[in-house]
């Protein structure tokens, strides 16, 4: 609302900094990391291999304390001290050690829920090696499960590193200890390595569970066996294992040496290989397919699109002389959302719609949910895609005012934030209004073969009354 | 793996371990006194990684283990040796 037009109209130029600084913490700590693997993946994971919870209980509990612990104090940042942090979700040094705003707390709340990420992982990890059913080997898990190995993977080794950067944040701040700030004899640079060898893995921990429902879904839908079901796991594990390496393709601007820049956009075109195959093979699964249209289905087509869109404006900036070009731009936060929110966002909501009787015993109304998938669909498209565009134009990123030129575009997004807006109120008022008084659903509305679709909804406590002895693969349709 | 797999290992070899822990650790020390230029963080990376090593085989049983779990910490050992090349990248060549 801010941007639909140029100059100041609700918020002063230091408010607009905080609120898309709170706006990138809570977004991307809070909501889209933990969102699908730690919401679904602790409902679902341990049915789908047939244990009745995960190995730990009690540290998955405390893993939820933390969690608690780190949102209220990143909700607290924003009241106490100097005003909200305004230095963006990135929190890039030297000007995060200077900043006059309540950096530190907001810090310390990422750092703290990073515990809670690094125990659920450790827990998702153990429980996959040891608890699942009789029978069911590596190749016969459903592909959820496999894509939260690898995620829990990423969330195990990734996050220290993250953690002890925002320490050395913190005491560069408090003790004025040069790690990162030229004057005292750091480098800006080595804070920037040190975050985005998290943070990209991190990018990875919100979309490989997305791609994990979208998979089960799919084969469900369209009543057909998974197309290259072990190309799909190993994809994962390998999206894993090479994400882990392209860090550096946020920084080609930043400084850094010629031959890092050139290997680490090599390196970021062959991670585009495995996500290239997941969705050659969702596609190939659905070919031939007996493919019902109900609401979970919608959400994954709307998933694939736009994912496809990020993913290929992703080698845009993947490749070294076009990113100089956009690098910073609207297109950058256009890209980003397509694969967060296009991406992420859409397979959750998949994945709400897909297990919602499952979880509540309830069914909710599918009219309203095409209808809330549609004007989800289209106020997304009309609120970012106009974004490439200024982006390309050269509109900065994190800018509070701009030249008249960029108008159209911001105006456009302006009107796809309230259709947006609007989707997400019918999304809610189905939902809620159906947990509540929906048709009771029956235990396997959709015709699934996974593990979850073979018990009662909602499931009973430790979920099997006798744990199953798996004999076939999870996508044997007939 | 069963769980009544019990390991005593006898003190000669924690001895042994310990001396070459000490030694290692000197030899961190002694060699800041050269420069080694582009190599000074090699050479202490390396050292460090022998101790976590011997630390990770014997004082942590790593020995004793399945194979899967000696594989999973080969992985991370390499992934983390893969992370540093990369970043050196950046700094050697910069």
């Amino acid at each position: 609302m801010e941007l639909a037009q140029p100059g100041q109209d609700f918020l002063s130029a230091q408010s607009y900094n905080a609120v898309f600084t709170v706006h990138g913490v809570i977004m991307i700590f809070l909501v889209v990391i933990p969102g699908l693997a730690a919401v679904f993946g602790n409902l679902f994971m341990p049915i789908m291999i047939g244990a009745r919870d995960v190995s730990f209980p009690k540290l998955n509990l405390f893993s939820f304390y933390i969690y608690m612990f780190g949102a209220v104090l990143a909700v607290i940042s924003l009241f106490i001290g100097k005003g909200a942090p305004d230095t963006g979700w990135t929190f890039y040094a030297p000007y995060s050690t200077q900043s006059g705003s309540n950096v530190i707390a907001a810090v310390l709340a990422a750092f703290v829920l990073g515990f809670s990420s690094i125990l659920t992982g450790l827990n998702f990890i153990v429980t996959i090696h040891r608890l699942r059913a009789p029978g069911m080997t590596w190749f016969k898990m459903p592909l959820f499960p496999w894509s939260l190995y690898a995620t829990a993977w990423i969330q195990l080794l990734a996050t220290p590193i993250v953690g002890i950067t925002l320490l050395m944040l913190v005491a560069e701040r408090l003790f004025k200890i040069g790690f990162f700030d030229p004057n005292l004899g750091g480098d800006p640079i080595l804070f920037q390595h040190l975050f985005w060898i998290y943070s990209h893995p991190a990018v990875y921990v919100m979309i490989l569970p997305a791609m994990g429902v979208i998979t089960e879904i799919i084969p469900t839908f369209a009543k057909r066996k998974v197309f290259g079901y072990k190309a799909i796991a190993l994809s994962s594990v390998a999206i894993a294992a090479v994400g882990y390496l392209v860090w550096g393709h946020h920084m080609y601007t930043a400084g850094m040496s010629g031959t890092a820049r050139w290997f680490f956009s090599f390196l970021t075109f062959i991670v585009a290989v495995p996500s290239a195959i997941k969705v050659f093979n969702w596609i190939s699964t659905m070919y031939k397919g007996s493919i019902s249209l109900e609401p979970p289905f919608y959400f994954a087509m709307a998933f694939i699109f736009n994912f496809m869109i990020g993913g290929l404006t992703g080698l845009i900036l993947g490749s070294l002389a076009t990113d100089i070009h956009v690098h910073d731009t609207a297109f950058v936060v256009a890209h980003f959302h397509y694969i967060i929110f296009g991406g992420m966002g859409f397979a959750f909501l998949a994945a709400l719609h897909y297990w919602f009787p499952k979880i509540y015993g309830r069914m909710y109304n599918h009219k309203m949910a095409n209808w809330s998938c549609v004007t989800i669909f289209v106020g997304f498209t009309v609120l970012y895609f106009p974004q490439f565009i200024v982006g390309l134009q050269g509109m900065p990123r994190r800018y509070f005012d701009y030249l008249p030129q960029f108008q159209t575009g911001h105006f456009i997004s302006a009107i796809g934030a309230f259709i947006l807006g609007i989707g997400f109120v019918l999304v809610f008022m189905n939902l809620v209004r159906s947990a509540k008084t929906g048709k009771i659903a029956e235990s396997n509305p959709w015709g699934g073969l996974t593990l979850e679709w073979q018990i009662a909804s909602p499931p009973t406590v430790e979920n099997f009354d006798e744990i199953p002895v798996i004999t076939e693969g999870p996508y044997e349709y007939k | 793996m069963t769980m009544n797999k019990h390991h005593i290992t006898d003190y000669k070899t924690y001895g042994w371990v310990l001396a070459i822990l000490l030694f290692l650790t000197a030899l961190t020390v002694y060699i800041t006194w050269f420069d080694l230029k582009a190599l000074t963080i090699a050479a202490a990376l390396v050292i460090a990684s022998v101790k976590v090593t011997i630390v990770l085989t014997y004082f942590m049983h790593l020995k004793y283990d399945s194979l899967v779990l000696r594989l999973m910490v080969a992985m991370v050992f390499l992934l983390i040796a893969l992370v540093f090349v990369l970043t050196f990248f950046d700094y050697l060549f910069r």
